[in-house]
Protein backbone atom coordinates (compact mmCIF):
# COMPACT_ATOMS: atom_id res chain seq x y z
CA UNK A 1 0.00 0.00 0.00
CA UNK A 2 1.62 3.23 -1.15
CA UNK A 3 0.94 6.83 -2.25
CA UNK A 4 -2.56 8.35 -1.97
CA UNK A 5 -4.11 5.29 -0.32
CA UNK A 6 -1.67 5.41 2.57
CA UNK A 7 -2.14 9.15 2.97
CA UNK A 8 -5.95 8.82 2.95
CA UNK A 9 -5.86 6.06 5.53
CA UNK A 10 -3.42 7.95 7.68
CA UNK A 11 -5.36 11.22 7.68
CA UNK A 12 -8.46 9.30 8.66
CA UNK A 13 -6.60 8.21 11.76
CA UNK A 14 -4.91 11.52 12.51
CA UNK A 15 -7.06 14.07 14.33
CA UNK A 16 -4.95 17.17 14.98
CA UNK A 17 -1.82 18.95 13.76
CA UNK A 18 -0.15 17.75 16.98
CA UNK A 19 -0.74 14.15 15.85
CA UNK A 20 0.78 15.01 12.48
CA UNK A 21 3.84 16.54 14.15
CA UNK A 22 4.36 13.30 16.13
CA UNK A 23 4.12 11.23 12.93
CA UNK A 24 6.56 13.52 11.12
CA UNK A 25 9.08 13.26 13.97
CA UNK A 26 8.85 9.45 14.04
CA UNK A 27 9.19 9.15 10.29
CA UNK A 28 12.23 11.44 10.36
CA UNK A 29 13.82 9.32 13.07
CA UNK A 30 12.89 6.15 11.19
CA UNK A 31 14.48 7.40 7.95
CA UNK A 32 17.61 8.44 9.80
CA UNK A 33 17.93 4.95 11.26
CA UNK A 34 18.64 3.56 7.76
CA UNK A 35 22.18 4.88 8.03
CA UNK A 36 22.77 4.34 11.75
CA UNK A 37 23.17 0.56 11.78
CA UNK A 38 20.03 -0.08 13.87
CA UNK A 39 18.43 -3.52 13.73
CA UNK A 40 15.07 -4.10 12.12
CA UNK A 41 13.40 -4.51 15.47
CA UNK A 42 14.85 -1.25 16.68
CA UNK A 43 13.55 0.49 13.58
CA UNK A 44 10.06 -0.95 14.17
CA UNK A 45 10.19 0.22 17.79
CA UNK A 46 10.51 3.81 16.56
CA UNK A 47 7.14 3.61 14.82
CA UNK A 48 5.53 1.98 17.85
CA UNK A 49 5.80 5.28 19.72
CA UNK A 50 2.71 6.41 17.78
CA UNK A 51 -0.91 5.38 18.44
CA UNK A 52 -1.50 1.65 17.77
CA UNK A 53 -3.55 2.13 14.61
CA UNK A 54 -1.11 4.60 13.09
CA UNK A 55 1.85 2.48 14.17
CA UNK A 56 0.43 -0.61 12.49
CA UNK A 57 -0.34 1.31 9.34
CA UNK A 58 3.16 2.81 9.04
CA UNK A 59 4.90 -0.43 9.99
CA UNK A 60 2.95 -2.22 7.26
CA UNK A 61 3.93 0.47 4.80
CA UNK A 62 7.63 0.96 5.56
CA UNK A 63 8.99 -1.49 8.12
CA UNK A 64 7.47 -4.75 7.13
CA UNK A 65 10.42 -5.82 5.07
CA UNK A 66 14.02 -5.55 6.13
CA UNK A 67 15.66 -2.27 5.17
CA UNK A 68 18.50 -3.05 2.83
CA UNK A 69 20.74 -0.88 0.64
CA UNK A 70 18.64 -1.99 -2.31
CA UNK A 71 15.22 -0.85 -0.99
CA UNK A 72 16.12 1.92 1.41
CA UNK A 73 16.19 4.59 -1.32
CA UNK A 74 12.70 3.68 -2.47
CA UNK A 75 11.35 3.62 1.09
CA UNK A 76 13.01 6.91 1.86
CA UNK A 77 11.39 8.47 -1.21
CA UNK A 78 7.96 7.14 -0.14
CA UNK A 79 8.45 8.58 3.34
CA UNK A 80 9.42 11.96 1.87
CA UNK A 81 6.33 11.99 -0.33
CA UNK A 82 4.11 11.17 2.62
CA UNK A 83 5.67 13.83 4.88
CA UNK A 84 5.34 16.45 2.14
CA UNK A 85 1.64 15.69 1.84
CA UNK A 86 1.14 15.72 5.59
CA UNK A 87 2.86 19.09 5.89
CA UNK A 88 0.56 20.60 3.24
CA UNK A 89 -2.63 18.93 4.46
CA UNK A 90 -5.75 21.09 5.07
CA UNK A 91 -6.29 22.43 8.57
CA UNK A 92 -9.18 23.84 10.57
CA UNK A 93 -8.05 26.25 13.27
CA UNK A 94 -10.25 26.23 16.33
CA UNK A 95 -9.81 28.30 19.50
CA UNK A 96 -11.49 26.89 22.62
CA UNK A 97 -12.06 28.26 26.11
CA UNK A 98 -11.13 24.94 27.78
CA UNK A 99 -8.46 22.25 27.49
CA UNK A 100 -10.18 19.23 25.86
CA UNK A 101 -9.16 15.69 26.77
CA UNK A 102 -8.30 13.05 24.15
CA UNK A 103 -11.84 11.72 24.02
CA UNK A 104 -13.26 15.19 23.39
CA UNK A 105 -10.63 15.87 20.72
CA UNK A 106 -11.68 12.62 19.03
CA UNK A 107 -15.33 13.69 19.16
CA UNK A 108 -14.53 17.04 17.51
CA UNK A 109 -12.27 15.38 14.94
CA UNK A 110 -14.84 12.77 14.09
CA UNK A 111 -17.47 15.46 13.65
CA UNK A 112 -15.19 17.34 11.23
CA UNK A 113 -14.21 14.21 9.28
CA UNK A 114 -17.84 13.20 9.04
CA UNK A 115 -19.34 16.59 8.24
CA UNK A 116 -16.54 18.41 6.40
CA UNK A 117 -13.65 16.32 5.01
CA UNK A 118 -11.90 13.07 5.90
CA UNK A 119 -8.41 14.52 5.59
CA UNK A 120 -9.13 17.75 7.51
CA UNK A 121 -6.93 18.22 10.58
CA UNK A 122 -7.73 20.19 13.68
CA UNK A 123 -5.35 22.90 14.90
CA UNK A 124 -6.44 23.59 18.45
CA UNK A 125 -5.71 26.74 20.47
CA UNK A 126 -6.69 27.66 24.02
CA UNK A 127 -7.98 31.10 25.08
CA UNK A 128 -9.89 31.39 28.33
CA UNK A 129 -11.11 34.90 27.53
CA UNK A 130 -13.57 33.69 24.94
CA UNK A 131 -15.56 32.21 27.90
CA UNK A 132 -17.07 29.33 25.88
CA UNK A 133 -17.88 28.14 22.37
CA UNK A 134 -15.24 28.40 19.65
CA UNK A 135 -13.52 30.76 17.24
CA UNK A 136 -13.14 29.00 13.88
CA UNK A 137 -10.79 29.78 11.01
CA UNK A 138 -11.24 27.54 7.97
CA UNK A 139 -10.40 28.15 4.31
CA UNK A 140 -9.61 31.80 5.01
CA UNK A 141 -12.92 32.37 6.80
CA UNK A 142 -12.99 33.70 10.37
CA UNK A 143 -16.01 33.14 12.56
CA UNK A 144 -16.41 33.94 16.21
CA UNK A 145 -18.93 31.62 17.85
CA UNK A 146 -17.64 32.30 21.33
CA UNK A 147 -19.77 33.05 24.39
CA UNK A 148 -17.81 36.29 24.76
CA UNK A 149 -19.03 37.42 21.36
CA UNK A 150 -22.62 36.39 22.18
CA UNK A 151 -22.40 38.19 25.49
CA UNK A 152 -21.03 41.29 23.86
CA UNK A 153 -23.80 41.26 21.26
CA UNK A 154 -26.37 40.78 23.93
CA UNK A 155 -24.99 43.66 25.93
CA UNK A 156 -24.93 45.89 22.87
CA UNK A 157 -28.50 45.06 21.92
CA UNK A 158 -29.92 45.20 25.42
CA UNK A 159 -27.71 47.96 26.73
CA UNK A 160 -30.51 50.37 27.58
CA UNK A 161 -32.48 47.62 29.23
CA UNK A 162 -29.45 46.55 31.31
CA UNK A 163 -28.66 50.10 32.26
CA UNK A 164 -32.30 50.58 33.21
CA UNK A 165 -32.08 47.57 35.51
CA UNK A 166 -28.97 49.07 37.09
CA UNK A 167 -31.10 52.06 37.97
CA UNK B 1 153.16 121.84 -16.20
CA UNK B 2 152.76 125.38 -17.42
CA UNK B 3 149.62 127.49 -16.64
CA UNK B 4 148.40 129.83 -19.17
CA UNK B 5 148.90 133.36 -17.78
CA UNK B 6 145.54 134.46 -19.13
CA UNK B 7 143.83 131.74 -17.28
CA UNK B 8 145.74 132.55 -14.20
CA UNK B 9 144.67 136.13 -14.32
CA UNK B 10 141.10 135.13 -14.96
CA UNK B 11 141.17 132.79 -11.93
CA UNK B 12 142.64 135.43 -9.71
CA UNK B 13 139.99 137.96 -10.70
CA UNK B 14 137.28 135.42 -10.14
CA UNK B 15 138.50 134.48 -6.72
CA UNK B 16 138.77 138.07 -5.72
CA UNK B 17 135.27 138.80 -6.94
CA UNK B 18 133.89 135.86 -4.98
CA UNK B 19 135.69 136.99 -1.84
CA UNK B 20 134.17 140.45 -2.13
CA UNK B 21 130.73 139.03 -2.64
CA UNK B 22 131.16 136.73 0.38
CA UNK B 23 132.21 139.65 2.51
CA UNK B 24 129.12 141.67 1.67
CA UNK B 25 126.88 138.73 2.25
CA UNK B 26 128.33 138.05 5.68
CA UNK B 27 127.96 141.66 6.66
CA UNK B 28 124.34 141.81 5.51
CA UNK B 29 123.58 138.67 7.49
CA UNK B 30 125.10 140.01 10.65
CA UNK B 31 123.13 143.19 10.34
CA UNK B 32 119.91 141.38 9.78
CA UNK B 33 120.48 139.16 12.79
CA UNK B 34 121.05 142.13 14.98
CA UNK B 35 117.87 143.82 13.82
CA UNK B 36 115.93 140.66 14.50
CA UNK B 37 117.25 140.47 18.04
CA UNK B 38 116.19 144.02 18.73
CA UNK B 39 112.75 143.39 17.38
CA UNK B 40 112.40 140.42 19.65
CA UNK B 41 113.26 142.56 22.66
CA UNK B 42 110.69 145.19 21.66
CA UNK B 43 108.12 142.50 21.15
CA UNK B 44 108.67 141.14 24.64
CA UNK B 45 108.33 144.57 26.15
CA UNK B 46 105.09 145.18 24.32
CA UNK B 47 103.71 141.87 25.46
CA UNK B 48 104.46 142.73 29.08
CA UNK B 49 102.77 146.08 28.69
CA UNK B 50 99.74 144.54 27.14
CA UNK B 51 99.43 142.05 30.00
CA UNK B 52 99.43 144.82 32.63
CA UNK B 53 97.11 147.33 30.87
CA UNK B 54 93.63 145.57 31.16
CA UNK B 55 93.87 145.25 34.94
CA UNK B 56 94.48 148.92 35.21
CA UNK B 57 91.64 149.64 32.85
CA UNK B 58 89.29 147.45 34.90
CA UNK B 59 90.24 149.17 38.10
CA UNK B 60 89.63 152.53 36.52
CA UNK B 61 86.24 151.44 35.15
CA UNK B 62 85.19 150.10 38.58
CA UNK B 63 86.03 153.34 40.20
CA UNK B 64 84.05 155.30 37.61
CA UNK B 65 81.09 152.99 37.95
CA UNK B 66 81.07 153.33 41.74
CA UNK B 67 81.05 157.07 41.37
CA UNK B 68 78.14 156.91 38.95
CA UNK B 69 76.16 154.65 41.32
CA UNK B 70 76.72 156.96 44.22
CA UNK B 71 75.57 159.90 42.18
CA UNK B 72 72.47 157.99 41.03
CA UNK B 73 71.61 157.03 44.62
CA UNK B 74 71.88 160.56 45.77
CA UNK B 75 69.68 161.70 42.90
CA UNK B 76 67.14 159.04 43.62
CA UNK B 77 66.97 159.96 47.30
CA UNK B 78 66.32 163.52 46.30
CA UNK B 79 63.56 162.46 43.89
CA UNK B 80 61.95 160.19 46.49
CA UNK B 81 61.97 162.93 49.04
CA UNK B 82 60.34 165.37 46.65
CA UNK B 83 57.72 162.81 45.51
CA UNK B 84 56.75 161.99 49.13
CA UNK B 85 55.88 165.62 49.67
CA UNK B 86 53.90 165.64 46.44
CA UNK B 87 52.09 162.45 47.44
CA UNK B 88 51.03 163.86 50.76
CA UNK B 89 49.69 166.95 49.11
CA UNK B 90 47.90 164.94 46.46
CA UNK B 91 46.32 162.61 49.02
CA UNK B 92 44.91 165.42 51.00
CA UNK B 93 43.49 167.07 47.90
CA UNK B 94 42.05 163.77 46.64
CA UNK B 95 40.41 163.06 49.96
CA UNK B 96 38.74 166.43 49.96
CA UNK B 97 37.55 166.00 46.39
CA UNK B 98 36.27 162.51 47.11
CA UNK B 99 34.37 163.67 50.17
CA UNK B 100 32.67 166.37 48.15
CA UNK B 101 31.89 164.00 45.34
CA UNK B 102 30.51 161.45 47.76
CA UNK B 103 28.26 164.00 49.30
CA UNK B 104 26.97 165.09 45.93
CA UNK B 105 26.37 161.52 44.83
CA UNK B 106 24.54 160.75 48.07
CA UNK B 107 22.24 163.63 47.49
CA UNK B 108 21.61 162.53 43.91
CA UNK B 109 20.99 158.91 44.93
CA UNK B 110 18.64 159.96 47.74
CA UNK B 111 16.60 162.02 45.38
CA UNK B 112 16.58 159.32 42.68
CA UNK B 113 15.65 156.70 45.24
CA UNK B 114 12.73 158.75 46.50
CA UNK B 115 11.53 159.29 42.94
CA UNK B 116 11.85 155.62 42.10
CA UNK B 117 10.13 154.61 45.32
CA UNK B 118 7.21 156.83 44.52
CA UNK B 119 6.99 155.60 40.95
CA UNK B 120 7.26 152.02 42.07
CA UNK B 121 4.53 152.45 44.67
CA UNK B 122 2.27 153.95 42.03
CA UNK B 123 3.07 151.10 39.67
CA UNK B 124 2.43 148.46 42.33
CA UNK B 125 -0.89 150.01 43.22
CA UNK B 126 -1.85 150.02 39.55
CA UNK B 127 -0.72 146.42 39.01
CA UNK B 128 -2.56 145.30 42.12
CA UNK B 129 -5.74 146.87 40.89
CA UNK B 130 -5.28 145.26 37.48
CA UNK B 131 -4.48 141.88 39.08
CA UNK B 132 -7.53 142.04 41.28
CA UNK B 133 -9.71 142.78 38.31
CA UNK B 134 -8.04 140.05 36.22
CA UNK B 135 -8.37 137.57 39.07
CA UNK B 136 -12.03 138.39 39.45
CA UNK B 137 -12.60 137.86 35.74
CA UNK B 138 -10.48 134.71 35.73
CA UNK B 139 -12.33 133.25 38.68
CA UNK B 140 -15.61 133.78 36.93
CA UNK B 141 -14.23 132.22 33.71
CA UNK B 142 -12.78 129.24 35.57
CA UNK B 143 -16.01 128.75 37.45
CA UNK B 144 -17.96 128.79 34.21
CA UNK B 145 -15.47 126.44 32.49
CA UNK B 146 -15.34 124.02 35.42
CA UNK B 147 -19.10 123.89 35.71
CA UNK B 148 -19.38 123.25 31.95
CA UNK B 149 -16.59 120.63 31.96
CA UNK B 150 -17.96 118.94 35.01
CA UNK B 151 -21.41 118.71 33.45
CA UNK B 152 -19.88 117.31 30.27
CA UNK B 153 -17.76 114.88 32.29
CA UNK B 154 -20.77 113.77 34.31
CA UNK B 155 -22.82 113.20 31.17
CA UNK B 156 -19.94 111.27 29.55
CA UNK B 157 -19.40 109.24 32.71
CA UNK B 158 -23.07 108.36 32.94
CA UNK B 159 -23.06 107.39 29.28
CA UNK B 160 -19.89 105.28 29.60
CA UNK B 161 -21.12 103.66 32.80
CA UNK B 162 -24.36 102.66 31.16
CA UNK B 163 -22.48 101.30 28.12
CA UNK B 164 -19.99 99.43 30.31
CA UNK B 165 -22.78 97.92 32.36
CA UNK B 166 -24.52 96.87 29.20
CA UNK B 167 -21.35 95.33 27.69
CA UNK B 168 -20.46 93.63 30.97
CA UNK B 169 -23.96 92.22 31.24
CA UNK B 170 -23.80 90.92 27.68
CA UNK B 171 -20.36 89.42 28.31
CA UNK B 172 -21.50 87.79 31.53
CA UNK B 173 -24.55 86.39 29.79
CA UNK B 174 -22.36 84.98 26.98
CA UNK B 175 -19.87 83.50 29.43
CA UNK B 176 -22.70 82.07 31.46
CA UNK B 177 -24.16 80.39 28.40
CA UNK B 178 -20.73 78.97 27.40
CA UNK B 179 -20.12 77.76 30.94
CA UNK B 180 -23.55 76.23 31.14
CA UNK B 181 -22.93 74.47 27.83
CA UNK B 182 -19.49 73.25 28.97
CA UNK B 183 -21.00 72.10 32.24
CA UNK B 184 -23.72 70.19 30.45
CA UNK B 185 -21.11 68.65 28.14
CA UNK B 186 -18.92 67.74 31.10
CA UNK B 187 -21.87 66.24 32.93
CA UNK B 188 -22.78 64.29 29.84
CA UNK B 189 -19.22 63.00 29.42
CA UNK B 190 -18.98 62.06 33.06
CA UNK B 191 -22.34 60.34 32.91
CA UNK B 192 -21.24 58.51 29.76
CA UNK B 193 -18.01 57.43 31.43
CA UNK B 194 -19.86 56.22 34.51
CA UNK B 195 -22.28 54.33 32.25
CA UNK B 196 -19.40 52.82 30.26
CA UNK B 197 -17.49 51.85 33.37
CA UNK B 198 -20.55 50.24 34.94
CA UNK B 199 -21.24 48.54 31.65
CA UNK B 200 -17.66 47.26 31.39
CA UNK B 201 -17.70 46.08 34.99
CA UNK B 202 -20.97 44.35 34.47
CA UNK B 203 -19.74 42.79 31.25
CA UNK B 204 -16.53 41.62 32.89
CA UNK B 205 -18.43 40.20 35.88
CA UNK B 206 -20.73 38.36 33.51
CA UNK B 207 -17.72 36.93 31.70
CA UNK B 208 -16.14 35.78 34.95
CA UNK B 209 -19.36 34.25 36.26
CA UNK B 210 -20.01 32.48 33.00
CA UNK B 211 -16.42 31.31 32.69
CA UNK B 212 -16.58 29.65 36.08
CA UNK B 213 -20.11 28.49 35.67
CA UNK B 214 -19.82 26.62 32.38
CA UNK B 215 -19.30 22.89 32.88
CA UNK B 216 -17.01 20.72 30.80
CA UNK B 217 -19.97 19.06 29.10
CA UNK B 218 -21.49 22.43 28.42
CA UNK B 219 -18.17 23.55 26.84
CA UNK B 220 -18.19 20.49 24.62
CA UNK B 221 -21.80 21.12 23.64
CA UNK B 222 -21.06 24.78 22.89
CA UNK B 223 -18.14 23.82 20.60
CA UNK B 224 -20.25 21.28 18.74
CA UNK B 225 -22.99 23.87 18.48
CA UNK B 226 -20.43 26.32 17.05
CA UNK B 227 -19.35 23.71 14.50
CA UNK B 228 -22.96 23.08 13.51
CA UNK B 229 -23.56 26.81 13.10
CA UNK B 230 -20.43 27.13 10.98
CA UNK B 231 -21.64 24.28 8.82
CA UNK B 232 -25.02 25.94 8.40
CA UNK B 233 -23.32 29.18 7.48
CA UNK B 234 -21.22 27.26 4.95
CA UNK B 235 -17.91 28.23 6.51
CA UNK B 236 -16.39 24.86 5.40
CA UNK B 237 -16.86 25.24 1.67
Amino acid sequence: MQGPALYDQLTTLLRTTTDVSSVLLCLEEFAASFYSGKTHEEQQQILKKLSPQVSVLLTEAFAKELITPENQIRIKRQIDELTDKLRTSKKLQMTLAFQPDEETITIFSNWIKKNVAQDLLLELHFDKSIVGGAVIIAGGEYRDYSVRKNLSNRFQIQRDEIMGLLG
Amino acid sequence: MLIDPIALIFLTVAVTTLAVVLYFLTRAYTKTAKELHELQIINNQMQNQLAEKPIKLLEQAHEKAQELIDQANRKAAEIVASSKTYEDNSNQSLKQNLAELEKEQANVFTKASQDMKLAYQNMITQVQEQDINALKTMTKDIQTDIVGDFKEFRDELEKETINSEKIAKEKIDEEYLVMEKDLQEYKKQKQQKVDDDIYKILYRVSEMVLNQGISYEKHKALVLEALETAKKEQVFR
